[in-house]
């Protein structure tokens, strides 16, 4: 915390050094915000630089009521749905509980068991199908280790919201998951 | 929320061994969920983006701004009033109160034993 005040009070004052020090320390966070939600790779680095200006913009009012990463997370989740917005993307509500389910755990039964690695590609491509709610929870739970407040501070969801929604995201993908296992090769 | 799956995620996450085809898919999914997605940005870009930016402009405080000139407001208006109307302070309506000590002070006493029991008994139950 108090490298982030340090760093923060020195991007402030307007030094690029910090500044590109601060990038490096957040890109990772912010990409995987950002791709999470936009799932397009050609507007990832753009949205992400946009992200950084505004957080350069902004990070004189920065209080540090939370940490600079949640602060930098939140930035990166509005500014990822703005740019559906304004891409005229619909920024849907998780779809119905039954339908969408049946819809994610198709029918299709794989012909051959998969190895470990094409197993976990696998798992990464499923998560491209799953609502962007789900996509950004999972990957800020996961990858970020941040928990379920700061997770809910950087995306303004209720904590119950959060635990709910990481839960449901990991039972859609183990089910698909299941039907993979057990196959003789 | 299904407490079987609930149960079984969490033994999978504390990294507790668990049986089963549910527990075996979990353990596939948790040691997914570690790998990068691969949204990689540029290995210049910390660079590219810090030279685009201009000085940071130096926050201007609205919120003192209006305190300031809500006080400011507030105190000439209360001088024009005062001018104005040829206000005197008065007890007004509380002269009544001298005529009756008593009333006055089990008044005070009441409110003060409320305020007392609200801190001792209510607020320590329901704060965390």
């Amino acid at each position: 915390m108090t490298d982030d005040k340090a760093l923060a009070s020195y991007v402030a004052q307007g030094n690029k050094h910090a500044f590109e020090l601060l990038i490096r320390k957040h890109e990772r966070l912010v990409a995987h915000m950002v791709g999470r939600v936009v799932s397009n790779s050609e507007d990832l680095e753009e949205i992400c630089q946009d992200v950084f200006l505004r957080v350069y913009e902004k990070i004189s009012e920065f209080n540090f009521q939370s940490k600079l990463s949640t602060w930098i997370a939140t930035i990166a989740y509005r500014q990822a749905i703005n740019h559906l917005r304004k891409k005229k993307i619909e920024w849907s509500d998780i779809p119905e509980e039954e339908s969408f389910t049946a819809h994610f755990i198709s029918d299709d039964n794989p012909e051959e068991k998969l190895n470990d690695d094409d197993m976990e590609a696998l798992v990464l491509k499923m998560i491209d199908h799953l609502p962007p709610q789900y996509r950004v929870v999972l990957t800020l739970y996961h990858l970020q280790d941040m928990n379920y407040q700061e997770i809910g501070e950087a995306t303004g969801m209720p904590e119950g919201t959060v635990k709910n929604y990481l839960f449901r995201a990991r039972q859609l993908l183990k089910e698909n998951v299941k039907k993979y296992l057990g196959k003789e090769v | 929320m299904n407490k079987s799956d609930e149960n079984i995620q969490k033994q999978v996450e504390a990294g507790m061994p668990a049986t089963g085809i549910d527990a075996d898919a979990y353990q596939l999914v948790f040691k997914s969920l570690k790998k990068n997605p691969g949204f990689n940005l540029s290995p210049d870009f910390a660079q590219k983006v810090a030279a685009l930016s201009k000085a940071p402009a130096t926050a201007f405080n609205w919120d003192k701004i209006f305190l300031i000139s809500g006080i400011v407001g507030f105190i000439g208006a209360l001088i024009y009033v005062i001018t104005y109307t040829q206000f005197t302070l008065s007890a007004g309506a509380f002269h009544f109160v001298s005529g009756y000590p008593a009333l006055f002070a089990f008044g005070a006493a009441f409110i003060f034993l409320l305020n007392w029991l609200d801190k001792k008994l209510l607020r320590n139950t329901h704060s965390v």
